[in-house]
């Protein structure tokens, strides 16, 4: 069990403190809840690039990393389709500092237009290492066009194309922070030695003065379902391999199937025991790698199946193969010692996974965002509760080739 | 439980800064020496006590890395293929097996050492004992799982050539140290293909035997895992029958100035699943070291280090104001080159180890390092750019590594040649100084939370033959040291001339 207690401010900032008294370090995790799926179509890729400009100077402070440095911490954000997370960890004796940090840049950011130049390029290039200048690294950039017409998922969180990062303006800078960047819209944690008390003490001082910002409510268009199957190919005899990606519409996050459709793709990918690996890689020798995935959004999102096959073996043929694997879990019910080798590794890896006080902080946070903070104590018993029946009917409503998306990588 | 704060929005100054604390005195973990017993005698083991919850690791070390192997790529193959097959499991039964319980073996052939460790809960590591006993000392290399494996590997390596990143410091490492050598090695085909079963069982029979052997576990508690540990230990075990080898019988690319190694070199490009505002931060001077030899004379005291390798003795020639040469790793279509530098630097036993680390982070070591700030956030030349100081048993190395906009590449040469001058001519500010002392005096404490975190730091200077009083000793360098002797160290080990210097991307007519 994780302990914590939570309280709400009132201009609308939720506080959580995560008690650790072994701990010598503090952690104060900042979850915005705006991501790439606010932005507007022609301005994609703007939530991550306004991320960067978090760290240019707020009312206050200007140069965020200078004091983060003074006071021995380390920090890092990112940005998602739903969301945007600030996160610093100091020695424990440094909180009021880095509370000063973090409430300051929400009261007000320094907007400027050198902040706002460099950082541009700054993720000009970020997109350059990451998704141009790797093999395949525009995969997802081109599987999100692909499997989505209408939702704002269809757009990569680094944003559709380089052109919408270049023109971005500080006039949209400001309006974004003081649209999104406000208390009501945030979630925060605390975890370190400290007494809950004293945490829901500092920070209602340093963040309790904050107005509430008014947005108005988020409205999304649903994703309608694709009607037919959907193909892209990239033919490039310069490509170190082939490689397909195949993806399906799923739930969201915050819909009642999510845990299943979660679990099967497990089943599919999820350790070295998983069944595409098992048969298609050690067994089949048809692929050289293969992975099964959820993008684990809030709103309708993809369950992926993505690898590459191995040398000498066809498009046609691995994806004959992969097709077998998974219409084989729309026929069989799942073993229970399959389905029981699942369970226990997420249960290890729930466990495992929250051995910092980082993590701990993010996931209070994260469960807060999706209402209710004490999901975080109910993520193993939420799989455990997926029986192996509801594996084969999921994979029956999602694993159907007439809305699937499939994205190749064509070396000839 | 939601409640309402009533206590909200009393004025507060945020003008200045909340007053920085002094810090408790740094806890150290306690390591308890407690081996167990077979029939053979005794295992050294390591225990880390740590973490509230029932959550245990325990690791085999090996005399078994690439520096043994009598030809390439046995001591890595050797490691990887002991999950696929052992005397009472196939790769399939293995996997179920350690599946079931949720346990996680990681392992890594190095190139001093080999490792296979389990990650479980306690309460499953029992019935998972055995079988990890059972691969590492009785695996049996099936052939088809090898050439699996090889096949895969092939894969790996044409995709992993394709990023500049990767061709940068292949060839950089290989400049250092000389491609044949364990340091400078990096993966090729034939040797892949040249591999056999029959290579992999005698490197197994030679090296992975209880000479040598170091156990470690770490959690929540190790008491009962040692016990479980105990229990499940075979009665006979491979005694070792290989000559002692020492490890300076291999020279070190005898032709060459420089030396160095590949594996981790790049510190800070690790991408995180999400879009990080930077490169994830790998601390690469974060661990730092002390040394056996404390009253070994440094570079800050005196002209010539007592034990150093005979390489660095070239690089101590006057400044010579020349500028290394740049070689080029062509990448035709790349729409960023990766710029790579490298040098040999002293080991992790070398006095001037700590005081180096504290100056290759000022360089590039954290996000307001020098390097960062000129490339990242005064001129926008790339995403991350890093600096990181790396030891094995007979050298050390430096490396500077960044991936810039092709049309940059020229300017964002001269940045980090100028960035290394720069600390070679001036004084570090007594602010700079007091930052990157707080930075890194922070990163140690929480290198050292949790138990696997000090137990992986633990082993980082153990193949030294060094423990906790290493860091110790880093700290108290760290606390003091000045302007001056940062500027010592950066003549003799900063200057660019005695730099190897790689591009890969582009062509030669860029």
């Amino acid at each position: 069990m994780i302990q914590y207690h939570s309280k709400q401010l009132s201009n609308g900032l939720t506080v959580i403190a995560h008690q650790d008294l072994r701990s010598g370090m503090g952690v104060v995790n900042l979850l915005y809840d705006v991501g790439s799926r606010d932005e507007q179509p022609e301005r994609t890729g703007f939530a991550h690039l306004f991320e960067h400009l978090m760290f240019g100077g707020s009312a206050h402070i200007p140069d965020y990393d200078r004091v983060a440095q003074n006071i021995g911490a380390e920090n890092n954000a990112f940005t998602s389709s739903d969301l945007t997370n600030y996160y610093i960890s100091f020695p424990a004796a440094q909180l009021e500092t880095a509370l000063w940090l973090e409430s300051d840049r929400m009261l007000q950011l320094d907007f400027n237009e050198r902040s706002l130049e460099v950082q541009r390029q700054v993720v000009v290039e970020e997109y350059h290492q990451r998704y141009l200048n790797q093999p395949f690294g525009d995969a997802w950039l081109r599987l999100r066009a692909l499997a989505y017409r209408e939702h704002p998922y269809r757009w990569a969180t680094i944003g559709k194309e380089i052109a919408h990062i270049e023109e971005a303006n500080l006039n949209e800078v400001e309006t974004f922070f003081y649209r999104h960047y406000r208390p009501n819209y945030a979630y925060l944690a605390v975890s370190g030695p400290y007494e809950p008390e004293q945490v829901f003490e500092s920070v209602a001082r340093w963040f309790g003065d904050i107005p509430k910002g008014d947005r108005p409510p988020r409205v999304l268009p649903r994703e309608p379902l694709p009607e037919a199957a959907r193909y892209e190919e990239v033919c490039d005899p310069g490509l170190p391999a082939d490689a397909l990606y195949l993806a399906f519409p799923m739930c969201g996050r915050d819909e009642e199937g999510y845990t299943a459709a979660d679990l099967l793709s497990d089943v599919l990918g999820r350790g070295r025991s998983a069944r595409l690996y098992r048969r298609l890689v050690r067994e089949k020798q048809l692929f050289g790698q293969i992975n099964a995935y959820v993008s684990g959004e809030r709103d309708p999102g993809l369950l992926v199946v993505s690898g590459h096959p191995a040398e000498g073996v066809s498009i046609e043929a691995a994806t004959e193969a992969l097709w077998n694997e998974l219409n084989a879990l729309k026929s069989e019910v799942l073993a229970r010692d399959e389905w029981q080798r699942q369970i226990n590794q997420i249960e290890a890896e729930y466990h495992f996974g929250h051995v910092q006080g980082l993590n701990v902080s993010l996931n209070l946070c994260y469960n807060a965002l999706l209402g209710d903070v004490e999901g975080i104590n109910q993520h193993v018993e939420r799989y455990a509760a997926v029986e192996p029946e509801s594996i084969r009917t999921t994979a029956q409503q999602i694993l159907r080739e007439d809305r699937s998306s499939l994205l190749v990588y064509r070396r000839k | 439980m939601i409640e309402q704060s009533n206590k909200e929005g009393i004025a507060i100054d945020r003008s200045k800064p909340p007053r920085n604390m002094p810090l408790p005195e740094m806890v150290w973990p306690v390591v308890v020496q407690q081996p167990i017993e077979w029939a053979g005698g005794l295992l050294p083991v390591d225990l880390i006590e740590g973490g509230e919850q029932d959550l245990v690791r325990v690791e085999w070390q090996f005399s078994a890395g690439s520096w043994h192997e009598s030809k390439p790529l046995l001591a890595a193959l050797t490691n990887r293929m002991l999950q696929e097959g052992s005397v009472g499991h196939n790769s399939k039964q293995i996997a179920e097996q350690l599946d079931y319980y949720g346990a996680y073996l990681h392992h890594e052939g190095g190139v001093h050492r080999s490792m296979v460790g389990v990650y479980c809960l306690g309460k499953h590591l029992e019935a998972v004992l055995p079988l990890v006993w059972e691969i590492i000392f009785q695996p049996t290399f099936p052939e088809h799982e090898l050439k699996t494996t090889i096949q895969n590997r092939l894969q790996e390596l044409s995709v992993s050539r394709n990023k500049v990143s990767v061709l940068s410091r292949n060839r950089l490492m290989g400049l250092l140290f000389g491609p044949q050598h364990p340091y400078g090695y990096s993966t090729r085909e034939e040797d892949l293909l040249s591999v056999t079963v029959d290579d992999l069982r005698a490197f197994h029979q030679q090296f992975y035997t209880v000479d040598g052997l170091r156990l470690v576990v770490a959690g929540g508690n190790t008491h009962q895992a040692l016990l479980k540990l105990q229990r499940s230990c075979p009665t006979e075990l491979p005694k070792g029958n290989h000559p002692v080898m020492s490890e300076s019988n291999r020279p070190v690319k005898p032709e060459g100035d420089h030396l160095t190694t590949s594996g981790d070199i790049n510190p800070s490009f690790q991408s995180s699943g999400n879009n990080s505002r930077h490169p994830q931060d790998k601390s690469l001077a974060t661990y730092p070291p002390v040394d056996q030899k404390m009253n070994g004379e440094s570079a800050t005291q005196n002209d010539q280090p007592a034990h150093e390798e005979s390489a660095m003795q070239e690089d101590r020639v006057k400044h010579s104001g020349q500028l290394p040469q740049w070689q080029r790793v062509e990448k035709a279509d790349a729409t960023q080159h990766a710029l790579r530098l490298g040098r040999t630097a002293p080991t992790r036993t070398h006095p001037d180890y700590p005081a180096l680390e504290v100056l290759i982070t000022l360089l590039g070591g954290y996000f307001g390092s020098r390097l960062m700030k000129n490339l990242r956030e005064d001129k926008g030349y790339t995403y991350g750019v890093g600096a990181a100081i790396h030891s094995r048993v007979m050298s050390g190395w430096i490396s500077i590594s960044t991936e810039v906009g092709a049309s940059v590449d020229h300017e964002a040469r001269a940045a980090i040649i100028h960035e290394m001058n720069r600390l070679c001519e001036e004084h570090v500010s007594l602010e700079e100084l007091n930052r990157v002392k707080a930075y890194l005096e922070g990163s140690l404490r929480s290198a050292f939370e949790g138990p696997f975190s000090p137990a992986d730091r633990l082993s980082d200077v153990q193949v030294f033959g060094l423990d906790f009083s290493y860091y110790q000793r880093y700290l108290v360098t760290l606390r003091n040291i000045q302007p001056e002797q940062l500027q010592a160290l950066a003549t003799t080990y900063l200057r660019p001339e005695t730099f190897t210097a790689v591009i890969a991307g582009g062509t030669e007519t860029d």
